[in-house]
């Protein structure tokens, strides 16, 4: 060693090495979520811009690495060690860049697994999506097969064959079986805070109906309340009909758009209340869908048939504004008109499940104006969208973007097929994976087969399949149920129903809830199902249910009958409904808790 | 929509991972040529001692 290398005033090593922590200055990453999110850089860059990213890391290790050399060479120079290419520092050199390397295949090895972990992660998540897709898809059905069931008309059991019976137990048991595997599916936030929305207004209006009885029998004397008015506006209604035309006049002209939107739609709005839900959604919703600037109840349906009268009638209910909202000071403020475009996300989560498809409801205004020939062209390609292109297109993961845009990203000649989906396909910002389950559907082609021009217009053709008693007129019928005010709302009925695991029309929770448990578990004890039981029992007769529940001993021995009659007391309620639920844990679980009704154990439920 | 944060989070992940692995590497070729300095034949303990101490800083800040 011939110099003190303490007196070299210059720096010992030239080695200008990255910090360790040079990710908190760049961020790569960071600006690529941010740019994702933002919608710069679609999935299919992602793994471009993550290429890049590491390209650029690979950059600084092997800088890092060249400089470390670079530092002991410098060094061993300043130093004064002798570097003859034949001493130790040859050795001290090969043996650092040696370990170099090492080290740096060590990190290659670590990066190359991450990303492995990385495309598997997303390729099993873009499978859980999916799945979860068509669980959502399930769930619709589901609801679609109680509405069915809850929608057959109730026949006297014994003119009703045991084949019958037979479909029924069969179609609970299917119910019961989707009902099992929604169990473990989590409730989405959206569908909460809807139900929430949904329970609230529905509370509301039950308040409304109070005030609706007394405003038929008292007449304008309802209005004179502010909360009343209150009320009203809260619902959207601004308008009254005039002194002239008196509240009854009012009233017959909504009865009259009651009966005209069953007779088209066959929505049930005759068992809803004047201002119920689906009245409230129904007007809202086929004003916008058929005439925005509708004035009256059957232009809103487009029947320009109805008679002038009547036409006029709408329009005298709609001169009169009822006083604005009341204001803290105690006046009242201008009323507002009720917004042509304030669809609910009820009602479009309605449309959303007449069609089966699993979206967001909040997207229906996306959808519903999709051209049927759009939608066609799309459905064509029947193995589903990212199969077709993963075919066609070079097996590359194109986002929807990319298979729907005008760019040639994929690097292949824009061939036929390319041409053929960016000329037929034209979906706006529609992501097409949503149609993915409903392409080989009966619904799919059921409105493809259809003369609808779009979902919004097909959409409408589906109420009136359903299997609701519009027969009535609505005028013959009294608008507002005595009893609306004590019902349980409809959604929250259901929910109930879901939680309970119980097949039966949510109409009916309001029956079924008060049964005291002791009658439950009397008519359970009866484990067979009550007709298998009845025709061992009861001499082998189809006894209908009033007479299995009922007061009558008229087939039977007196002890079996007085053992039901005693035991058994489930009032208007089938008992077959419960059926499926005898031998399930969810039934077990009631009847091993201490609840005195269903009421009081789903209360335990979360 | 829920696959975007299925796909931010995978990110986030691989982040985390290209980071650490990073950090270790970089660690390491400092280490290295720490190492490699020390080994330097010909210098007395004691040179070496006063060597290294002055070059602590240098080598901390690489």
């Amino acid at each position: 060693m011939q110099n003190n290398p303490m007196e070299n005033q210059q720096p010992l090593l030239d080695a200008n090495i990255p910090e360790s922590n040079v990710t908190e200055e760049q961020k790569p990453f960071d600006q690529l979520v941010t740019d994702f999110e933002a919608g710069v850089v679609k999935p299919r860059k992602v793994d471009d811009r993550v290429t890049e990213i590491l390209k650029n890391v690979n950059r600084e290790n092997l800088t890092a690495m060249e400089n470390a050399q670079t530092g002991l060479a410098n060094f061993l120079d300043k130093v004064g060690v002798k570097n003859d290419g034949t001493s130790e520092t040859i050795e001290l050199r090969k043996k650092q860049k040696k370990e170099l390397h090492e080290m740096k295949a060590e990190f290659d090895a670590e990066i190359e697994n991450a990303k492995d972990e990385f495309a598997q992660e997303c390729e099993r998540e873009e499978k859980e999506y999916a799945l979860l897709q068509t669980e959502s898809n399930a769930m619709i059905q589901m609801d679609e097969k109680v509405s069915h069931i809850a929608n057959q008309p109730t026949t006297p059991q014994e003119n009703v064959s045991d084949n019958t019976d037979e479909n029924a137990t069969i179609q609970l048991e299917e119910i019961a079986i989707d009902e099992e595997e929604e169990e473990e599916m989590e409730i989405p936030e959206e569908i909460q805070a809807e139900t929430k929305k949904i329970v609230q207004t529905q509370e509301m209006e039950n308040e409304l109906s109070d005030g609706l009885l007394q405003l038929r029998k008292n007449g304008q004397g309802f209005l004179a309340k502010p909360e009343n008015i209150a009320l009203l506006h809260d619902l959207g209604i601004s308008k009254i009909p005039t002194d002239d035309f008196g509240a009854r006049g009012g009233l017959q002209a909504i009865h009259d758009l009651q009966a005209a939107l069953n007779s088209k739609l066959n929505t049930g709005l005759v068992e809803d209340g004047i201002f119920g839900n689906k009245t409230k959604n129904a007007i809202k919703t086929y004003k916008i869908a058929i005439n925005p600037n509708a004035e009256g109840p059957y232009q809103y349906i487009g029947d320009n048939t109805a008679p002038a009268e009547k036409t006029e009638s709408w329009k005298i209910f709609g001169e009169q504004p009822l006083p604005g909202p009341v204001i803290e000071n105690g006046a009242t403020a201008q009323p507002a008109e009720v917004a042509n475009n304030d669809i609910s996300v009820a009602s479009n989560s309605e449309n959303l499940k007449k069609l089966g498809i699993a979206i967001d409801a909040q997207d229906w205004d996306d959808v519903k104006n999709i051209p049927k020939a759009d939608l066609r062209a799309v459905f064509k390609l029947k193995e589903g969208w990212r199969t077709w292109v993963n075919r066609n297109l070079s097996g590359s993961s194109v986002d929807t973007a990319t298979f729907l845009g005008t760019g040639n990203e994929t690097g292949l000649p824009i061939s036929e097929n390319i041409d053929r989906i960016k000329t037929s396909v034209n979906l706006g910002p529609i992501d097409i994976r949503r149609f993915s389950n409903w392409v080989n559907s009966p619904k799919g082609d059921a409105f493809l087969s259809s003369n609808a021009k779009n979902l919004g217009e097909y959409v409408k053709t589906l109420a009136g399949t359903d299997k609701q008693n519009t027969s009535t007129p609505a005028a013959n019928k009294v608008p507002v149920s005595e009893n609306t005010a004590s019902e349980t709302p409809e959604e929250k009925s259901a929910d109930n129903l879901k939680k309970l695991g119980i097949a039966i029309d949510a109409h009916d929770w309001k029956d079924v809830k008060d049964i005291p448990s002791a009658d439950l578990k009397a008519a359970f004890k009866l484990k067979e199902g009550w007709r298998t039981w009845a025709n061992r029992n009861l001499s082998g007769s189809s006894v209908d249910t009033a007479t299995f529940l009922g007061t009558g001993n008229e087939k039977t021995g007196r002890e079996d009958s007085d053992r039901i009659k005693t035991s058994v007391n489930l009032g208007p309620i089938d008992i077959r409904r419960f059926g499926n639920w005898v031998n399930s844990p969810k039934g077990e679980a009631f009847l091993n808790s201490n609840a005195n009704t269903l009421e009081e154990y789903v209360k335990t439920l979360t | 929509m829920n696959q975007n944060k299925i796909l931010i989070d995978a990110l986030r992940e691989f982040q985390k991972t290209v980071e650490t692995a990073q950090k270790k590497f970089l660690d390491g070729v400092k280490s290295s040529l720490k190492q490699s300095i020390k080994d330097v034949e010909g210098i007395s303990q004691k040179q070496e001692s006063e060597i290294l101490a002055g070059l602590e800083s240098e080598l901390d800040a690489l």
